[in-house]
């Protein structure tokens, strides 16, 4: 069983995850905002982590840099799950060192659940 | 001196001064000609000399200083513009009294040309070699007054016989007659040497709009002070010494005294002058930094506001289509969750109604989509970095990412065989441009298929996207490519379209230096053609 942490600040859509992989067979964990996110990122040391980009105190670019400059979590594999869905902010992100990109209006949750089992399984 | 910088300064109104005062002085001369003349008439002493001993101006020369006077009065007034030859032939006249006055002083021929009026009365009164100079000057000058290249030459002219005159005054003032005479022989009159210190101010400031007379008529602050300062300086050294001399004359004060008042005076006036003009120049400069600085402030408001205004209205899109698009995420993702059984067992009919709504949410997310990018694209906001790539191989890929679609509607897809067309501009965004279009040519047809051909021009690679689709009306087809607008033709049949598309097809085309233009028939299809600059290497 692996670490599934989510990091959303939307309430709702953090719920609908959350119900969404209730039955993936993995620990599901998530933080509002970049700074918690960080922080139980260094706590809990996820397998995978699942990045809104738009967050309070800390957003998903400023999270996903911390990430990739600290040599103990670099390694983490991060799934960037936002609304925004300009080519800009995908390319800076697979820049940043995402290994994936999903935009919440074009993915269905099921197929994010399936895609993360699947990274986690191989 | 740079003449360039100050023709364009030129105040109107100051010309219109000069020339005003041009205007007066052209009418003393004419007086003092013709007070001159009554005096040769009428045997009157005091209109033919000004002065109980001095010589007589010539009464030759007397008319030739009317007919100056007249000239300079045609050459003024608009009016009369249909006589300028008039005063062009008044300068042959004056310079050929001047070169004959000359031939007899100078060349020892004695033309006799100054004994021409009131011979008999003369008494060996003649015109002198300084006064026949200035009229050779000033004959020339009055020909080519109205002429605009040659103001240097008017200028160097009048001004020689300003100078000229000037020594021949002040000779008289100071009562050496080395000044007035030269050559020994006849000396100028005293109202002859006035005469012509007038004209030559009064021809020197008509063409005060040209040459170094800019000194003094520009709007410049430099030029201010030289209008004050130059009369002072022309006016009250002179004045000064005169009363000075006088009142040494009259055994009032010894020479060494005189020096030293005449000094104490001129430092005096010219110091309170100086104060005078510092003082105005101060004030002027105060008010130009104040207005200055009043502009620099508002202009730097100004921009701060529209920067302001842009940003926040970029923003507030931004913000504004983040927040729409996250509740249609959910939305669709509880919807597809619902759809998909596991949550529960759903019968057909709300299966059906689950599908709408699912479907309509994606609409939505398009549509919000959609409006970002137009916002971005239209505030400039969207980066283009061109480069040069094959649009073949970039509408083979796009048309085959549609397979799906295509296979859904069973239309075909028909491409030309593989060959290259280089063109210059953001691949990124001429896919996203492709992908609307020929998503569209799918979305109009029921049947039949969509073709792909190219074409070129010597500037522009173009590629035609033929569908067999229900056709645009004609009334339609020039404002298919505007914001929001739906043809008649696609509302009854679609509903689905949110009225972006081409418009951002366009837009992003313009911004790449393309175009993009349609052609159709209804009921048959639509021919949607994309144009991009060619590549310029290839």
């Amino acid at each position: 069983m692996s670490k599934i942490l989510l990091i959303e600040d939307d309430l709702p859509l953090l719920r609908m995850y959350q119900v969404a992989f209730k039955d993936s067979g993995h620990e599901f964990m998530y933080a509002v905002d970049g700074q918690e996110g960080l922080s139980k990122i260094r706590e809990e040391k996820p397998d995978l982590i699942l990045l809104d980009l738009v967050l309070p105190k800390k957003d998903g670019f400023e999270v996903l840099k911390a990430l990739k400059s600290d040599s103990l979590l670099k390694e983490i594999p991060v799934i960037c799950l936002s609304v925004l869905h300009q080519d800009e902010d995908i390319k800076k992100c697979k820049d940043l060192g995402a290994v994936d990109y999903y935009v919440k209006t074009d993915i269905l949750p099921e197929v994010v659940v399936s895609r993360v089992v699947a990274r986690l399984a191989s | 001196m740079d003449n360039n910088s100050t023709e364009t300064i030129q105040d109107s109104r100051i010309l219109t001064f000069f020339r005003e005062i041009a205007s007066l002085f052209s009418l003393f001369v004419i007086v003092i000609g013709i007070l001159a003349e009554f005096g040769w008439q009428f045997d009157i002493d005091f209109i033919r000399n000004f002065q109980p001993g001095y010589i007589f101006m010539n009464p030759l020369t007397a008319l030739c200083f009317i007919l100056i006077g007249l000239s300079i009065q045609i050459i003024l007034q608009k009016k009369m513009h249909k006589f300028i030859w008039l005063a062009q032939l008044a300068g042959i006249i004056v310079f050929v009294v001047g070169f004959a006055s000359l031939g007899a002083i100078i060349f020892g021929f004695d033309t006799h040309i100054d004994q021409l009026l009131f011979g008999s009365k003369l008494f060996g009164n003649r015109i002198a070699p300084n006064t026949a100079f200035n009229f050779v000057f000033i004959g020339i000058s009055l020909f080519l007054l109205t002429k605009d290249k040659y103001y240097k030459l008017i200028n160097i002219l009048c001004f020689l016989v300003n100078l000229i005159s000037l020594l021949a005054i002040l000779g008289y003032v100071y009562s050496v007659q080395n000044l007035y005479g030269v050559l020994a022989q006849v000396p100028m009159a005293f109202n002859t040497a006035i005469a012509f210190y007038i004209t030559s101010l009064a021809m020197l400031l008509i063409r005060s709009d040209r040459g170094f007379m800019t000194v003094i008529s520009s709007n410049f602050s430099g030029s201010k002070i030289s209008r004050i300062l130059l009369p002072s300086i022309l006016i009250i050294p002179s004045v000064l010494g005169k009363v000075i001399l006088w009142a040494q004359d009259s055994g009032l004060i010894n020479t060494r005294f005189g020096f030293a008042i005449f000094n104490v005076f001129l430092v005096s006036i010219f110091f309170v002058l100086m104060c005078w003009i510092t003082i105005k120049l101060n004030k002027i400069d105060l008010r130009r930094q104040q207005k200055v600085t009043q502009i620099m402030e508002l202009k730097e408001e100004q921009l701060k506001h529209d920067v302001e205004l842009q940003e926040n209205e970029n923003d507030f899109i931004l913000v504004a289509s983040h927040q729409l698009l996250t509740p249609l995420a959910l939305m669709k993702g509880y919807t597809s969750m619902l759809l998909s059984g596991k949550v529960g067992k759903i019968d057909t009919e709300a299966q059906k109604y689950l599908q709408e709504t699912l479907y309509s949410s994606e609409r939505m997310s398009s549509l919000v989509k959609s409006l970002l990018t137009t916002s971005r694209i239209e505030s400039e906001n969207v980066k283009m970095v061109s480069a040069n790539f094959d649009m073949d191989e970039l509408s083979r890929s796009v048309a085959f990412d549609s397979k799906q679609k295509l296979q859904g509607k069973k239309l075909a897809l028909e491409l030309p065989s593989p060959k290259k067309l280089m063109v210059f501009a953001d691949k990124e965004q001429t896919k996203e441009v492709l992908i609307n279009v020929i998503d569209n040519a799918i979305k109009y047809s029921k049947k039949g298929a969509i073709a792909i051909t190219y074409g070129k021009t010597d500037t522009m690679g173009i590629v035609h996207i033929k569908d067999t689709g229900i056709g645009i009306n004609q009334k339609d087809l020039p404002h298919i490519f505007e914001k929001f607008y739906s043809s008649e033709n696609w509302l009854q049949t679609q509903s689905e379209s949110h009225g972006l598309g081409l418009y951002i097809a366009k837009l992003l085309l313009t911004v790449m230096g393309g175009t993009i233009s349609a052609e159709s028939t209804v009921g048959k299809g639509s021919t949607f053609s994309i144009a991009l600059p060619l590549s310029k290497n290839v």
